[in-house]
């Protein structure tokens, strides 16, 4: 009764996404929304992190794309000088096998940044200088990335899991590779991968459909079409895996239910919001003393998703015995009140999460180029297939898929400090 | 009852926020009929300022046991994540600000439940054990934060008397609190005559209805608001210096500076935007504060108002970033800068100002901060234009005014054993 309550009233009111075809190709996505002033374009892409070819440069996606928004073209500015310019922001994320390129900007500068971002990727040019720049920003970011000792879990976990396919490939390279990538390699990358037709472009906040009109076609020469996902082959049984860091830790990961099954994908996203959201998630809860970090999230990919936990630091026995302790119990119907509760949280942390013109770029540009743009979060509000599918969730329905996934061999990884010798 | 029924309607043609009409109860709002959350905050006349001497830190823990007073066996924080919204709080020198975000569904029953805790807030000697923890651990977290720990310090040599307070406390100084303190505080300032709400995203009568039902739950009355003065300063520069568990060595240069509502806000921010992008190296995508020489943190909701300029040890080395700052500040003095650095600075400052409020939350938080030291709840929209007309005059007198004088803190790596 709650739920229906909370479902129902969520409502009607997010604007109609426009959608069409862009000149040169590829797919656009308009999604006005009212509040602040403030426009989000984005470009998303399908392709490879590691390269099209078989010798995969890992890192390579993102060192292409951040040399691009660092190059000057003959005529005018890079993009990222244009975006700090105007005040606004650029952030660049590259993951298994999609990579985007954001920006946000006064809404008054939105056409512009259509502009500025379709003459960059449509039609990159890269030169010396803009690789040179790329090389140090993403050496820098692997660099800061190293301090997150969770986020090397998680490669871990990736590479177990998987026996091939994008996913094995991490997304971030080393020193070594990105200094080594030639310039031929990334440029011939960057034609290929950042062409029109590959392209999806986003624009949410404080504009109309009348923006996409400042979108330039690129060029006429480019290959037509855009990338299909590759196939990815699981690994099946493997076993544990240790390594030395710098702390203890550990993570587990399996593969989880394909975004076109939108009813068990939302059943796992509910999952990691009542196990592991800061703060109000389960294990956060149980282990708020013990001095760890942890992290647990599904990744709606095309297939399969990804279900993983990560745990550094602290009191790492009484982490995992919380963690224990509460995939026994998810595999498990949950009682009504609490289940009610549960969902209501994850609703709200869905549409606060996705509340910024950004947030909602990043959202549908990642749901788009995962091939289920419709199953958006929030999308239609109430009447939208996410929220509806959250809707139609049951504590059994719950139990019985946390029961079909977790149940299969997953990753489990191991972190020894380095001071202790592992075995 | 005409005002409540006609609210929806009137909101709905504009989402400029703007005062609503719903009675004594002071009420702004914008409206969004997209947004799919409801964004209201509610600030209470409570602030540091209103605390003595002895009582560092009461502000933050009143509000944290208005979170922690328990309905039915649960704490008021829990019913509303449980019914799908969050709720927080920060304190400034002058007000406390309630931050709610909930689904537009369950503002009825969250309204309700606050509603009851400012009606009989349960301040008990668990409820307040357990708010002071929770603010230990805010504490802890502040103190590991460079960046905080300068901007307090600044603040605390800066405005006289409580005004100047860290906004949680110290540990020592909320050990001394007790329930008594908190009945006490909250009795005294949590006043329905002082108190207003805003509500951003989907607000409909049912916001105003919530709204009336939280803020009427307070107890009547109203005081004379708080006093907030600046120190004067010295002939020559304060400094002060104290040391962290950090990794490198941090310095500020705390300012006086205008408020949102004095004319020369619109200048400060170009300054503001100027002195960030100074000491940035050149960078594909933006970086964040950390990754940045100099961070500007401009605390204009609070008159009077404080710029600070914070650089960072990790990007640039502390003396030599005074040494370029007291340049700047120099030739800014001294002459008009260049029409093109300004109108550079303008566009970015546009920008700046644009991207600064983008959550429901924020957004809310800028209304109340307008709101709060008397100007029209729309003021934020007015910036832009007001930044556009900036000239390199204005800046220099700016200088003249606002950064001869400064207190210089230095937050150093503690030694080892």
């Amino acid at each position: 009764m709650g739920a229906a309550l909370v479902l129902s009233s969520v409502g009607a009111g997010p604007a109609v996404p426009q959608t069409g075809k862009l000149a040169g190709g590829g797919t656009y996505l308009i999604r006005p929304q009212g509040g602040a002033a403030v426009a989000a374009v984005a470009l998303w892409y399908r392709a490879p992190a590691g390269g099209f070819g078989s010798d995969a440069i890992p890192g390579l996606g993102r060192l292409a794309v951040t040399a691009v928004a660092a190059s000057r073209p003959i005529t005018g500015t890079s993009l990222s000088e244009f975006v700090r310019q105007v005040g606004g922001r650029l952030s660049i994320n590259a993951y298994p096998e999609s990579l985007s390129v954001s920006l946000t900007v006064p809404a008054e500068r939105a056409g512009d940044a259509v502009q500025a971002l379709t003459r960059s990727f449509f039609a990159p040019v890269l030169t010396d200088a803009g690789l040179a720049l790329a090389r140090r920003s993403v050496v820098e970011d692997g660099a800061i990335r190293d301090f997150n000792h969770g986020a090397q879990i998680t490669d871990a976990i990736y590479a177990a899991l998987f026996a091939g396919g994008p996913a094995k490939i991490p997304p971030f390279g080393s020193s070594a590779s990105y200094a080594t990538a030639p310039i031929d390699t990334v440029r011939a990358y960057a034609e290929r991968a950042f062409r029109p037709a590959n392209a999806i472009l986003i624009v949410t906040g404080d504009v109309d459909d009348t923006v996409i009109s400042t979108a330039l076609p690129g060029r006429g020469d480019a290959l037509a079409g855009a990338e299909t996902p590759q196939p990815e082959t699981l690994a099946g049984v493997v076993g544990p895996v240790q390594a030395p860091g710098p702390e203890g830790g550990f993570g587990l990961g399996w593969a989880g239910p394909p975004i076109a099954d939108e009813i068990e994908a939302t059943a796992f996203d509910f999952i990691a919001d009542y196990l592991f959201y800061p703060d109000t998630g389960v294990v956060q809860k149980a282990v708020r003393d013990s001095g760890s970090s942890v992290v647990g999230t599904f990744v709606t990919y095309h297939d399969p998703g990804v279900f993983l936990l990560t745990s550094t630091g602290g009191d790492q026995a009484a982490v995992r015995s919380a963690v224990d302790a509460a995939l026994a119990a998810i595999r498990r119907p949950l009682d009504e009140t609490t289940f009610i509760a549960a969902r209501n949280q994850f609703v709200y942390h869905i549409l606060s999460d996705g509340e910024t013109p950004s947030a909602l770029a990043d959202t549908y540009g990642w749901y788009a180029v995962e091939g289920n743009a419709a199953y958006t979060p929030g999308e239609g509000g109430a009447n939208g297939a996410y929220l509806a599918a959250a809707g139609a969730l049951t504590p059994a329905f719950v139990a019985a898929t946390a029961a079909k996934y977790l149940d299969r061999p997953g990753a489990v990884i191991t972190i020894v400090p380095s001071a202790v010798r592992p075995k | 009852m005409i005002a409540q029924l006609f609210l929806a309607a009137t909101l709905a043609l504009s989402a400029v926020p703007q005062a609503v009409d719903l009675g004594s109860t002071k009420f702004y709002a914008q409206n969004d009929i997209g947004a799919q959350l409801v964004g209201l905050e509610l600030v209470v006349g409570a602030g540091t300022a209103r605390q003595t001497a002895a009582q560092n830190g009461l502000a933050a823990l009143t509000a944290q046991t208005v979170l922690f007073t328990k309905i039915d066996g649960t704490r008021l924080v829990d019913r509303i994540a449980a019914d799908g919204g969050s709720i927080d709080f920060t304190v400034d020198p002058g007000v406390v600000h309630f931050s709610l975000e909930v689904l537009p569904s369950a503002l009825g029953p969250v309204s309700a439940d606050l509603a009851r805790v400012f009606a009989s807030p349960d301040a008990s000697a668990d409820t307040v054990a357990a708010a002071r923890d929770a603010l230990g651990a805010r504490i802890d977290d502040d103190e590991r934060n460079p960046v905080t720990v300068g901007v307090e310090m600044l603040h605390r040599a800066y405005y006289s008397g409580t005004a100047g307070a860290p906004a949680f406390g110290t540990r020592a100084s909320l050990a001394g609190l007790g329930p008594a303190d908190v009945a006490t505080f909250f009795a005294a300032h949590y006043l329905r005559g002082d108190a207003f709400a805003i509500a951003t995203g989907r607000v409909d009568d049912a916001t105003g209805a919530a709204v009336n039902a939280v803020i009427g739950a307070l107890p009547a009355g109203t005081e004379a608001p708080p006093v907030v003065k600046a120190q004067p300063f010295g002939p020559q520069p304060k400094r002060l210096v104290t040391s962290r568990d950090i990794g490198v060595p941090f310095a500020f240069i705390g300012f006086a500076a205008p408020a949102m509502t004095d004319p020369d806000f619109g200048a400060m921010l170009v300054l503001r935007s100027l002195l960030d992008d100074i000491a940035a190296r050149q960078s594909p995508t933006t970086l964040a504060p950390f990754q940045r020489g100099i961070n500007v943190v401009y605390a204009y909701d609070v008159k009077p108002a404080t710029f600070t300029v914070a650089i960072n040890g990790s990007e640039l080395d502390p003396t030599a970033g005074l040494t370029v700052l007291q340049a700047i500040l120099k030739t800014a003095v001294t002459k008009p800068l260049a029409p093109d650095i300004i109108k550079r600075y303008r566009g970015t400052a546009r920008g700046d100002w644009a991207l600064e409020a983008q959550t429901l939350t924020d957004q809310a938080w800028q209304i109340g901060a307008a709101v709060n030291e008397g100007a029209d709840p729309a003021m934020a929209q007015s910036v832009a234009a007001a930044i556009d007309r900036v000239t390199p005059a204005d800046v220099q007198r700016l200088a003249k005014v606002y950064l001869q004088h400064y207190t210089v803190a230095l937050v150093m790596p503690r030694r080892g054993p």
